[in-house]
Protein backbone atom coordinates (compact mmCIF):
# COMPACT_ATOMS: atom_id res chain seq x y z
CA UNK A 1 0.00 0.00 0.00
CA UNK A 2 2.86 2.29 1.17
CA UNK A 3 4.32 1.83 -2.72
CA UNK A 4 1.20 2.65 -4.53
CA UNK A 5 0.88 5.61 -1.93
CA UNK A 6 4.53 6.65 -2.23
CA UNK A 7 3.58 6.23 -6.58
CA UNK A 8 1.05 8.56 -6.77
CA UNK A 9 2.61 11.00 -4.16
CA UNK A 10 5.52 11.34 -6.81
CA UNK A 11 3.80 10.84 -9.91
CA UNK A 12 4.93 13.86 -11.59
CA UNK A 13 8.69 13.45 -10.06
CA UNK A 14 11.29 13.05 -13.00
CA UNK A 15 14.67 13.02 -10.57
CA UNK A 16 15.06 9.49 -10.46
CA UNK A 17 15.65 8.97 -14.14
CA UNK A 18 17.91 10.34 -16.89
CA UNK A 19 15.93 12.32 -20.09
CA UNK A 20 15.83 9.74 -22.53
CA UNK A 21 18.27 11.77 -24.85
CA UNK A 22 20.44 11.49 -22.14
CA UNK A 23 19.93 7.38 -21.95
CA UNK A 24 22.08 4.62 -24.24
CA UNK A 25 23.07 6.77 -27.70
CA UNK A 26 20.72 8.51 -29.83
CA UNK A 27 21.66 9.96 -33.10
CA UNK A 28 19.70 13.71 -33.93
CA UNK A 29 17.69 11.51 -36.65
CA UNK A 30 17.35 8.33 -35.07
CA UNK A 31 15.75 10.08 -31.72
CA UNK A 32 13.62 12.44 -33.66
CA UNK A 33 11.89 9.59 -35.67
CA UNK A 34 11.10 8.09 -32.44
CA UNK A 35 9.73 11.24 -30.87
CA UNK A 36 7.74 12.31 -34.11
CA UNK A 37 6.77 9.28 -34.97
CA UNK A 38 5.19 9.03 -31.72
CA UNK A 39 3.42 12.58 -31.95
CA UNK A 40 2.68 11.68 -35.15
CA UNK A 41 0.17 8.75 -33.76
CA UNK A 42 -0.94 10.16 -31.14
CA UNK A 43 -2.48 13.12 -33.34
CA UNK A 44 -4.26 10.10 -35.32
CA UNK A 45 -5.32 8.07 -32.60
CA UNK A 46 -6.50 11.54 -31.62
CA UNK A 47 -8.47 12.44 -35.19
CA UNK A 48 -9.73 8.79 -34.84
CA UNK A 49 -12.04 9.37 -32.09
CA UNK A 50 -13.07 12.73 -33.06
CA UNK A 51 -14.13 11.05 -36.63
CA UNK A 52 -16.10 8.80 -35.01
CA UNK A 53 -17.68 10.80 -32.70
CA UNK A 54 -19.19 12.83 -35.50
CA UNK A 55 -20.37 9.71 -37.23
CA UNK A 56 -22.22 8.63 -34.00
CA UNK A 57 -23.52 12.02 -33.63
CA UNK A 58 -24.79 12.42 -37.19
CA UNK A 59 -25.96 8.45 -37.31
CA UNK A 60 -27.51 9.01 -33.31
CA UNK A 61 -30.35 6.51 -33.44
CA UNK A 62 -29.21 3.85 -36.49
CA UNK A 63 -26.08 2.67 -34.65
CA UNK A 64 -25.99 -0.92 -33.28
CA UNK A 65 -23.94 -1.78 -29.73
CA UNK A 66 -23.27 2.02 -29.21
CA UNK A 67 -21.48 1.43 -25.87
CA UNK A 68 -18.94 -0.59 -27.70
CA UNK A 69 -18.27 2.30 -29.77
CA UNK A 70 -17.89 4.55 -26.74
CA UNK A 71 -15.42 1.99 -25.80
CA UNK A 72 -13.37 2.05 -28.91
CA UNK A 73 -13.34 5.75 -28.66
CA UNK A 74 -11.47 5.44 -25.35
CA UNK A 75 -9.24 2.70 -26.57
CA UNK A 76 -8.36 4.63 -29.17
CA UNK A 77 -7.69 7.87 -27.22
CA UNK A 78 -5.45 5.99 -24.53
CA UNK A 79 -3.66 4.16 -26.99
CA UNK A 80 -2.40 7.62 -28.46
CA UNK A 81 -1.81 8.99 -24.93
CA UNK A 82 0.69 6.45 -24.33
CA UNK A 83 2.50 7.38 -27.47
CA UNK A 84 2.77 10.57 -26.66
CA UNK A 85 3.83 9.57 -23.13
CA UNK A 86 6.49 7.58 -25.01
CA UNK A 87 7.96 11.06 -26.88
CA UNK A 88 7.54 13.43 -23.45
CA UNK A 89 9.92 10.94 -21.64
CA UNK A 90 12.71 12.20 -24.04
CA UNK A 91 12.90 15.42 -22.07
CA UNK A 92 10.59 14.94 -18.83
CA UNK A 93 11.34 11.23 -17.62
CA UNK A 94 8.22 11.45 -15.61
CA UNK A 95 8.26 7.02 -15.59
CA UNK A 96 5.52 7.16 -13.41
CA UNK A 97 3.12 9.20 -15.35
CA UNK A 98 3.74 7.01 -18.15
CA UNK A 99 3.32 3.42 -16.18
CA UNK A 100 -0.42 5.12 -14.99
CA UNK A 101 -0.89 6.36 -18.51
CA UNK A 102 -0.18 2.37 -19.62
CA UNK A 103 -2.35 0.80 -16.95
CA UNK A 104 -4.98 3.32 -17.41
CA UNK A 105 -4.72 2.08 -21.72
CA UNK A 106 -4.46 -1.45 -20.54
CA UNK A 107 -7.53 -1.71 -18.76
CA UNK A 108 -9.39 0.31 -21.18
CA UNK A 109 -8.50 -2.24 -24.11
CA UNK A 110 -9.81 -5.13 -21.93
CA UNK A 111 -12.80 -3.69 -21.49
CA UNK A 112 -13.51 -3.15 -25.20
CA UNK A 113 -12.46 -6.32 -25.70
CA UNK A 114 -14.80 -8.09 -23.40
CA UNK A 115 -17.13 -5.63 -24.38
CA UNK A 116 -16.68 -7.14 -28.11
CA UNK A 117 -16.93 -10.60 -26.87
CA UNK A 118 -20.21 -9.69 -25.54
CA UNK A 119 -21.84 -7.96 -28.03
CA UNK A 120 -20.01 -10.44 -31.10
CA UNK A 121 -23.41 -12.83 -31.12
CA UNK A 122 -25.94 -10.10 -31.47
CA UNK A 123 -23.46 -8.44 -33.85
CA UNK A 124 -23.91 -11.80 -36.20
CA UNK A 125 -27.23 -11.30 -36.39
CA UNK A 126 -27.27 -8.35 -38.10
CA UNK A 127 -28.41 -8.56 -41.19
CA UNK A 128 -26.42 -7.39 -44.33
CA UNK A 129 -27.79 -5.26 -46.86
CA UNK A 130 -28.12 -8.18 -49.33
CA UNK A 131 -30.12 -9.84 -46.74
CA UNK A 132 -32.10 -6.79 -46.09
CA UNK A 133 -33.39 -6.60 -49.31
CA UNK A 134 -34.03 -10.08 -49.89
CA UNK A 135 -36.60 -9.64 -46.63
CA UNK A 136 -38.13 -6.34 -48.33
CA UNK A 137 -39.09 -7.90 -51.39
CA UNK A 138 -40.62 -10.71 -49.12
CA UNK A 139 -42.74 -8.21 -47.20
CA UNK A 140 -43.28 -6.25 -50.16
CA UNK A 141 -44.52 -9.25 -51.91
CA UNK A 142 -46.58 -10.07 -48.82
CA UNK A 143 -47.81 -6.83 -48.43
CA UNK A 144 -49.04 -6.73 -52.55
CA UNK A 145 -50.82 -10.01 -51.51
CA UNK A 146 -52.98 -8.25 -48.48
CA UNK A 147 -53.40 -5.44 -50.55
CA UNK A 148 -54.91 -7.13 -53.27
CA UNK A 149 -56.97 -9.75 -50.67
CA UNK A 150 -58.10 -6.56 -49.16
CA UNK A 151 -59.23 -5.33 -52.40
CA UNK A 152 -61.26 -8.03 -53.20
CA UNK A 153 -63.12 -7.87 -50.11
CA UNK A 154 -63.84 -4.84 -50.39
CA UNK A 155 -65.22 -5.45 -53.82
CA UNK A 156 -67.27 -7.88 -52.32
CA UNK A 157 -68.28 -5.22 -49.56
CA UNK A 158 -69.25 -2.63 -52.16
CA UNK A 159 -71.34 -5.31 -54.44
CA UNK A 160 -73.09 -5.87 -51.00
CA UNK A 161 -73.89 -2.50 -50.66
CA UNK A 162 -75.66 -2.18 -54.20
CA UNK A 163 -77.12 -5.47 -52.83
CA UNK A 164 -78.80 -4.03 -50.16
CA UNK A 165 -79.68 -1.12 -51.95
CA UNK A 166 -81.37 -2.55 -55.31
CA UNK A 167 -82.22 -5.97 -54.30
CA UNK A 168 -83.68 -5.97 -50.64
CA UNK A 169 -85.08 -2.11 -50.65
CA UNK A 170 -87.38 -2.69 -54.12
CA UNK A 171 -89.62 -5.43 -52.25
CA UNK A 172 -89.75 -3.95 -49.21
CA UNK A 173 -91.02 -0.58 -51.12
CA UNK A 174 -93.31 -2.50 -52.84
CA UNK A 175 -94.56 -3.16 -49.80
CA UNK A 176 -94.93 -0.05 -48.31
CA UNK A 177 -96.84 1.21 -51.57
CA UNK A 178 -99.15 -1.95 -51.24
CA UNK A 179 -99.84 -1.37 -47.65
CA UNK A 180 -100.55 2.66 -48.79
CA UNK A 181 -103.23 1.51 -51.20
CA UNK A 182 -104.56 -1.05 -49.18
CA UNK A 183 -105.27 1.62 -46.32
CA UNK A 184 -107.14 4.28 -49.09
CA UNK A 185 -109.43 1.54 -50.98
CA UNK A 186 -112.25 1.10 -50.17
CA UNK A 187 -113.25 -1.68 -52.62
CA UNK A 188 -112.99 -5.11 -50.74
CA UNK A 189 -112.40 -6.99 -54.32
CA UNK A 190 -109.83 -4.66 -54.97
CA UNK A 191 -108.46 -4.85 -51.47
CA UNK A 192 -108.15 -8.46 -51.92
CA UNK A 193 -106.15 -8.16 -54.84
CA UNK A 194 -103.78 -6.00 -52.82
CA UNK A 195 -103.37 -7.91 -50.03
CA UNK A 196 -102.79 -10.83 -52.32
CA UNK A 197 -100.08 -8.71 -54.33
CA UNK A 198 -98.79 -8.15 -50.48
CA UNK A 199 -98.38 -11.83 -49.89
CA UNK A 200 -96.87 -12.45 -53.13
CA UNK A 201 -94.22 -9.64 -52.34
CA UNK A 202 -93.50 -11.14 -49.11
CA UNK A 203 -92.45 -14.30 -50.69
CA UNK A 204 -90.03 -12.62 -52.92
CA UNK A 205 -88.44 -10.88 -49.87
CA UNK A 206 -87.80 -13.94 -48.17
CA UNK A 207 -86.36 -15.71 -51.28
CA UNK A 208 -84.13 -12.68 -51.72
CA UNK A 209 -82.88 -13.04 -48.49
CA UNK A 210 -82.42 -16.75 -48.59
CA UNK A 211 -80.31 -16.12 -51.86
CA UNK A 212 -78.24 -13.22 -49.66
CA UNK A 213 -77.87 -16.10 -46.56
CA UNK A 214 -76.06 -18.57 -49.12
CA UNK A 215 -73.91 -15.88 -50.29
CA UNK A 216 -73.10 -14.93 -46.96
CA UNK A 217 -72.32 -18.58 -46.44
CA UNK A 218 -69.43 -19.04 -48.72
CA UNK A 219 -67.12 -19.44 -46.13
CA UNK A 220 -63.04 -18.18 -46.37
CA UNK A 221 -60.57 -20.28 -47.69
CA UNK A 222 -58.94 -22.12 -44.55
CA UNK A 223 -62.72 -23.18 -43.68
CA UNK A 224 -63.93 -25.00 -46.67
CA UNK A 225 -63.59 -28.75 -46.45
CA UNK A 226 -61.56 -29.96 -49.52
CA UNK A 227 -60.92 -33.40 -50.85
CA UNK A 228 -60.32 -35.41 -54.14
CA UNK A 229 -63.08 -35.56 -56.24
CA UNK A 230 -63.92 -36.90 -59.96
CA UNK A 231 -65.51 -34.39 -62.37
CA UNK A 232 -67.58 -37.06 -63.80
CA UNK A 233 -69.00 -38.52 -60.58
CA UNK A 234 -70.17 -34.63 -59.71
CA UNK A 235 -71.37 -34.34 -62.75
CA UNK A 236 -73.16 -37.41 -62.60
CA UNK A 237 -74.50 -36.63 -58.87
CA UNK A 238 -75.50 -33.45 -60.29
CA UNK A 239 -77.52 -35.20 -63.24
CA UNK A 240 -79.44 -37.35 -61.27
CA UNK A 241 -80.67 -34.20 -58.77
CA UNK A 242 -81.79 -32.38 -61.97
CA UNK A 243 -82.60 -35.27 -64.46
CA UNK A 244 -86.76 -34.04 -64.84
CA UNK A 245 -85.56 -30.79 -65.93
CA UNK A 246 -83.00 -32.00 -68.57
CA UNK A 247 -85.58 -34.54 -69.50
CA UNK A 248 -88.02 -32.18 -69.95
CA UNK A 249 -85.92 -29.40 -72.05
CA UNK A 250 -84.75 -32.52 -74.05
CA UNK A 251 -81.45 -31.53 -73.11
CA UNK A 252 -77.90 -33.16 -74.03
CA UNK A 253 -75.22 -33.00 -71.59
CA UNK A 254 -72.07 -34.65 -73.06
CA UNK A 255 -68.81 -34.12 -71.29
CA UNK A 256 -64.38 -34.97 -71.70
CA UNK A 257 -62.75 -35.28 -68.50
CA UNK A 258 -59.81 -37.12 -69.70
CA UNK A 259 -56.82 -34.70 -69.70
CA UNK A 260 -57.98 -33.93 -65.88
CA UNK A 261 -60.22 -36.16 -64.64
CA UNK A 262 -59.84 -35.24 -60.74
CA UNK A 263 -59.79 -31.85 -58.30
CA UNK A 264 -58.83 -31.29 -55.06
CA UNK A 265 -61.65 -29.25 -54.23
CA UNK A 266 -64.84 -28.79 -51.97
CA UNK A 267 -67.60 -31.20 -53.37
CA UNK A 268 -70.42 -28.60 -52.40
CA UNK A 269 -68.79 -25.65 -54.61
CA UNK A 270 -68.07 -28.06 -57.57
CA UNK A 271 -71.33 -29.95 -57.19
CA UNK A 272 -73.18 -26.38 -57.32
CA UNK A 273 -70.94 -24.86 -59.71
CA UNK A 274 -71.89 -27.66 -62.24
CA UNK A 275 -75.38 -27.21 -61.23
CA UNK A 276 -75.47 -23.47 -61.93
CA UNK A 277 -73.77 -23.91 -65.28
CA UNK A 278 -76.58 -27.05 -66.33
CA UNK A 279 -79.57 -25.14 -65.26
CA UNK A 280 -78.22 -21.55 -66.75
CA UNK A 281 -77.61 -23.52 -70.01
CA UNK A 282 -81.05 -24.84 -69.62
CA UNK A 283 -83.07 -22.20 -68.72
CA UNK A 284 -81.45 -19.47 -71.39
CA UNK A 285 -81.60 -22.15 -74.22
CA UNK A 286 -82.65 -21.04 -77.64
CA UNK A 287 -86.07 -21.67 -78.51
CA UNK A 288 -85.40 -22.91 -82.37
CA UNK A 289 -82.95 -25.58 -80.89
CA UNK A 290 -82.89 -28.17 -78.48
CA UNK A 291 -80.13 -27.58 -75.75
CA UNK A 292 -76.30 -28.73 -76.01
CA UNK A 293 -74.73 -28.51 -73.03
CA UNK A 294 -70.44 -29.70 -73.22
CA UNK A 295 -68.16 -29.59 -70.10
CA UNK A 296 -64.80 -29.88 -70.42
CA UNK A 297 -61.86 -29.96 -68.02
CA UNK A 298 -58.02 -29.19 -68.82
CA UNK A 299 -55.04 -27.51 -67.56
CA UNK A 300 -54.20 -23.98 -68.47
CA UNK A 301 -50.45 -22.71 -68.81
CA UNK A 302 -49.86 -22.70 -65.12
CA UNK A 303 -51.01 -26.12 -64.65
CA UNK A 304 -53.80 -24.93 -63.21
CA UNK A 305 -57.06 -27.21 -63.04
CA UNK A 306 -59.71 -25.13 -65.78
CA UNK A 307 -63.54 -26.57 -66.50
CA UNK A 308 -65.35 -24.82 -69.40
CA UNK A 309 -68.68 -25.64 -70.14
CA UNK A 310 -70.21 -24.31 -73.51
CA UNK A 311 -73.74 -24.44 -75.05
CA UNK A 312 -75.93 -23.12 -77.53
CA UNK A 313 -78.09 -21.26 -76.01
CA UNK A 314 -79.65 -17.92 -76.48
CA UNK A 315 -76.31 -16.18 -75.44
CA UNK A 316 -75.29 -12.95 -73.83
CA UNK A 317 -74.87 -9.58 -75.36
CA UNK A 318 -71.15 -9.34 -73.51
CA UNK A 319 -70.98 -5.71 -75.21
CA UNK A 320 -74.07 -4.69 -73.44
CA UNK A 321 -73.86 -6.49 -70.04
CA UNK A 322 -70.15 -7.52 -69.95
CA UNK A 323 -70.08 -5.89 -66.45
CA UNK A 324 -73.37 -7.55 -64.97
CA UNK A 325 -73.02 -11.56 -65.88
CA UNK A 326 -71.94 -11.93 -62.46
CA UNK A 327 -73.55 -9.57 -60.10
CA UNK A 328 -76.83 -10.36 -58.08
CA UNK A 329 -79.94 -10.41 -59.55
CA UNK A 330 -78.97 -9.42 -62.77
CA UNK A 331 -81.29 -11.12 -65.53
CA UNK A 332 -80.30 -10.26 -69.18
CA UNK A 333 -83.45 -12.06 -70.92
CA UNK A 334 -87.46 -11.46 -70.39
CA UNK A 335 -87.50 -15.09 -68.86
CA UNK A 336 -88.93 -14.66 -65.53
CA UNK A 337 -87.78 -17.68 -64.01
CA UNK A 338 -84.26 -16.26 -63.74
CA UNK A 339 -83.74 -14.93 -60.48
CA UNK A 340 -80.03 -14.24 -61.39
CA UNK A 341 -78.34 -15.43 -58.28
CA UNK A 342 -76.47 -19.27 -59.01
CA UNK A 343 -73.72 -17.19 -61.34
CA UNK A 344 -73.15 -14.61 -58.51
CA UNK A 345 -72.94 -17.61 -56.20
CA UNK A 346 -70.50 -19.45 -58.01
CA UNK A 347 -68.34 -16.84 -59.11
CA UNK A 348 -68.27 -15.92 -54.94
CA UNK A 349 -67.18 -19.34 -54.56
CA UNK A 350 -64.57 -19.83 -56.84
CA UNK A 351 -62.88 -16.77 -55.89
CA UNK A 352 -63.30 -17.51 -52.31
CA UNK A 353 -60.44 -20.71 -53.18
CA UNK A 354 -58.49 -18.27 -55.22
CA UNK A 355 -60.00 -19.19 -58.58
CA UNK A 356 -61.32 -17.14 -61.49
CA UNK A 357 -64.11 -17.23 -63.58
CA UNK A 358 -65.19 -15.76 -67.38
CA UNK A 359 -67.37 -16.03 -70.24
CA UNK A 360 -67.58 -15.58 -73.37
CA UNK A 361 -70.57 -15.35 -75.59
CA UNK A 362 -72.28 -14.55 -78.74
CA UNK A 363 -76.21 -13.38 -78.89
CA UNK A 364 -77.92 -16.25 -80.57
CA UNK A 365 -75.45 -18.77 -80.93
CA UNK A 366 -74.12 -19.61 -77.04
CA UNK A 367 -72.53 -19.27 -74.15
CA UNK A 368 -68.95 -20.92 -72.61
CA UNK A 369 -68.22 -20.20 -69.29
CA UNK A 370 -64.28 -21.13 -68.38
CA UNK A 371 -63.61 -21.68 -64.39
CA UNK A 372 -59.87 -21.80 -63.65
CA UNK A 373 -59.37 -23.25 -59.99
CA UNK A 374 -56.64 -21.92 -57.45
CA UNK A 375 -55.03 -19.60 -59.61
CA UNK A 376 -53.85 -17.50 -56.77
CA UNK A 377 -53.12 -18.86 -53.25
CA UNK A 378 -55.64 -19.39 -50.85
CA UNK A 379 -57.58 -16.22 -49.66
CA UNK A 380 -56.69 -15.66 -45.79
CA UNK B 1 -100.83 14.27 -70.29
CA UNK B 2 -99.22 11.20 -71.62
CA UNK B 3 -97.24 9.52 -68.88
CA UNK B 4 -94.65 6.57 -69.46
CA UNK B 5 -93.57 4.29 -66.80
CA UNK B 6 -90.61 2.19 -67.14
CA UNK B 7 -90.52 -0.20 -64.50
CA UNK B 8 -89.23 -4.35 -64.88
CA UNK B 9 -91.92 -4.63 -61.62
CA UNK B 10 -95.21 -5.28 -61.84
CA UNK B 11 -96.17 -4.40 -58.85
CA UNK B 12 -94.52 -1.01 -58.93
CA UNK B 13 -96.48 -0.54 -62.49
CA UNK B 14 -99.68 -1.53 -60.87
CA UNK B 15 -99.25 0.92 -58.23
CA UNK B 16 -98.49 3.84 -60.09
CA UNK B 17 -101.07 3.22 -62.53
CA UNK B 18 -103.15 3.40 -59.54
CA UNK B 19 -102.10 6.37 -58.14
CA UNK B 20 -102.04 8.20 -61.52
CA UNK B 21 -105.48 7.50 -61.88
CA UNK B 22 -106.96 7.88 -58.79
CA UNK B 23 -105.74 11.36 -57.91
CA UNK B 24 -106.90 12.36 -61.42
CA UNK B 25 -102.79 13.37 -62.31
CA UNK B 26 -103.38 11.17 -66.07
CA UNK B 27 -105.77 9.19 -67.70
CA UNK B 28 -103.36 8.40 -69.87
CA UNK B 29 -100.48 6.38 -68.51
CA UNK B 30 -98.37 3.36 -70.31
CA UNK B 31 -96.24 0.67 -68.62
CA UNK B 32 -93.30 -0.96 -70.05
CA UNK B 33 -91.17 -3.40 -68.45
CA UNK B 34 -87.83 -2.49 -69.67
CA UNK B 35 -86.15 0.57 -71.44
CA UNK B 36 -85.72 -1.45 -74.87
CA UNK B 37 -89.52 -1.52 -75.27
CA UNK B 38 -90.09 2.10 -74.15
CA UNK B 39 -87.86 2.93 -76.59
CA UNK B 40 -89.32 1.55 -79.61
CA UNK B 41 -92.67 3.49 -78.55
CA UNK B 42 -90.43 6.28 -78.36
CA UNK B 43 -89.72 5.75 -81.68
CA UNK B 44 -93.09 5.57 -83.42
CA UNK B 45 -93.55 8.91 -81.77
CA UNK B 46 -91.17 10.48 -84.13
CA UNK B 47 -93.42 9.32 -87.27
CA UNK B 48 -96.95 10.18 -84.63
CA UNK B 49 -96.34 13.07 -82.11
CA UNK B 50 -99.27 12.67 -80.63
CA UNK B 51 -98.10 9.08 -79.25
CA UNK B 52 -95.25 10.97 -77.30
CA UNK B 53 -95.64 11.20 -73.28
CA UNK B 54 -94.78 14.47 -71.52
CA UNK B 55 -93.92 12.25 -68.88
CA UNK B 56 -91.17 9.74 -68.40
CA UNK B 57 -91.04 7.81 -65.06
CA UNK B 58 -87.78 5.36 -65.25
CA UNK B 59 -86.32 2.90 -63.14
CA UNK B 60 -82.29 2.28 -63.11
CA UNK B 61 -82.26 -1.24 -62.36
CA UNK B 62 -84.02 -3.48 -65.34
CA UNK B 63 -83.30 -6.29 -67.63
CA UNK B 64 -82.27 -6.09 -71.42
CA UNK B 65 -82.10 -2.14 -71.52
CA UNK B 66 -81.37 -0.59 -67.88
CA UNK B 67 -82.63 3.37 -66.94
CA UNK B 68 -78.73 4.31 -67.58
CA UNK B 69 -78.48 2.88 -70.88
CA UNK B 70 -82.05 4.14 -71.78
CA UNK B 71 -81.19 7.70 -70.77
CA UNK B 72 -77.85 7.40 -73.11
CA UNK B 73 -80.54 5.95 -76.26
CA UNK B 74 -82.54 8.64 -75.41
CA UNK B 75 -80.29 11.50 -76.07
CA UNK B 76 -79.77 10.20 -79.15
CA UNK B 77 -83.05 10.17 -80.22
CA UNK B 78 -84.40 13.37 -78.85
CA UNK B 79 -83.80 15.80 -81.37
CA UNK B 80 -86.04 14.07 -83.68
CA UNK B 81 -88.63 14.16 -80.75
CA UNK B 82 -91.26 16.85 -81.50
CA UNK B 83 -92.36 17.39 -78.04
CA UNK B 84 -90.15 18.15 -75.06
CA UNK B 85 -90.42 15.63 -72.45
CA UNK B 86 -89.74 15.39 -68.86
CA UNK B 87 -87.61 12.28 -67.53
CA UNK B 88 -87.75 11.40 -63.73
CA UNK B 89 -86.05 8.70 -62.15
CA UNK B 90 -87.92 6.52 -60.16
CA UNK B 91 -85.80 3.82 -58.24
CA UNK B 92 -85.28 2.07 -55.18
CA UNK B 93 -81.78 2.47 -55.30
CA UNK B 94 -80.33 4.60 -52.22
CA UNK B 95 -77.04 4.78 -53.46
CA UNK B 96 -75.64 9.11 -53.73
CA UNK B 97 -73.59 7.75 -57.09
CA UNK B 98 -76.34 6.99 -58.70
CA UNK B 99 -78.70 10.26 -57.59
CA UNK B 100 -75.36 12.60 -58.41
CA UNK B 101 -74.75 10.99 -62.06
CA UNK B 102 -78.42 11.36 -62.16
CA UNK B 103 -78.29 14.77 -61.54
CA UNK B 104 -75.46 15.39 -64.41
CA UNK B 105 -77.91 14.04 -66.96
CA UNK B 106 -79.57 17.03 -68.95
CA UNK B 107 -82.70 14.88 -69.30
CA UNK B 108 -83.48 14.08 -66.13
CA UNK B 109 -85.74 16.66 -64.44
CA UNK B 110 -85.74 15.23 -61.18
CA UNK B 111 -84.60 12.29 -58.90
CA UNK B 112 -87.60 10.20 -56.82
CA UNK B 113 -86.72 7.09 -54.18
CA UNK B 114 -89.68 4.49 -54.00
CA UNK B 115 -91.56 3.58 -52.21
CA UNK B 116 -94.30 5.72 -53.77
CA UNK B 117 -96.63 7.56 -53.10
CA UNK B 118 -99.31 9.81 -54.11
CA UNK B 119 -97.47 12.77 -52.91
CA UNK B 120 -94.47 12.37 -54.45
CA UNK B 121 -96.38 11.48 -58.17
CA UNK B 122 -98.41 15.02 -57.64
CA UNK B 123 -95.49 16.55 -56.49
CA UNK B 124 -94.04 15.80 -60.27
CA UNK B 125 -97.52 16.34 -61.94
CA UNK B 126 -97.09 20.45 -60.51
CA UNK B 127 -93.38 20.19 -61.81
CA UNK B 128 -94.40 18.97 -65.09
Amino acid sequence: MDAVTEFLRKLFWAENWPARWNCGEWTDFHGWLYISSNIAIWAAYFAIPLVMIWFMIKRKDQIPFIKVFWLFVLFILTCGTTHLADAMLFYYPAYRLSGLILFICAGVSWAAVIGLTKVMPDALQLKSPVQLEKIIKERTRKLQELSDDLAYQNEQLTSFTDITSHNLRSPVTNLVSLTDLYEEEEDPEQKAEYMRLFKEESHNLLNTLEDLYEVVKVKKADEVKTEKLQFEQVLQRVLGNISTQIESADAKVSYDFSECPEIEYSPAYLESIFLNFLTNSIKYSSPDRKPEIFLKTGKDEHGNVMLSCKDNGLGIDLNKFGDKVFKLHQTFHKNQDGRGVGLYLTKTQIESLGGNISVESEPGKGTEFVVHFNTKPKRI
Amino acid sequence: MIVHVIDDNNIVLMVLRKIIKKHGISDNVHSFKNGEEALSSLKKGIENPALLPDVILLDLNMPVLDGWKFLEEFEKLESKLDKPIDIYILTSSISERDRERASGNRFVKGYITKPVNHKKIKRIAKSA
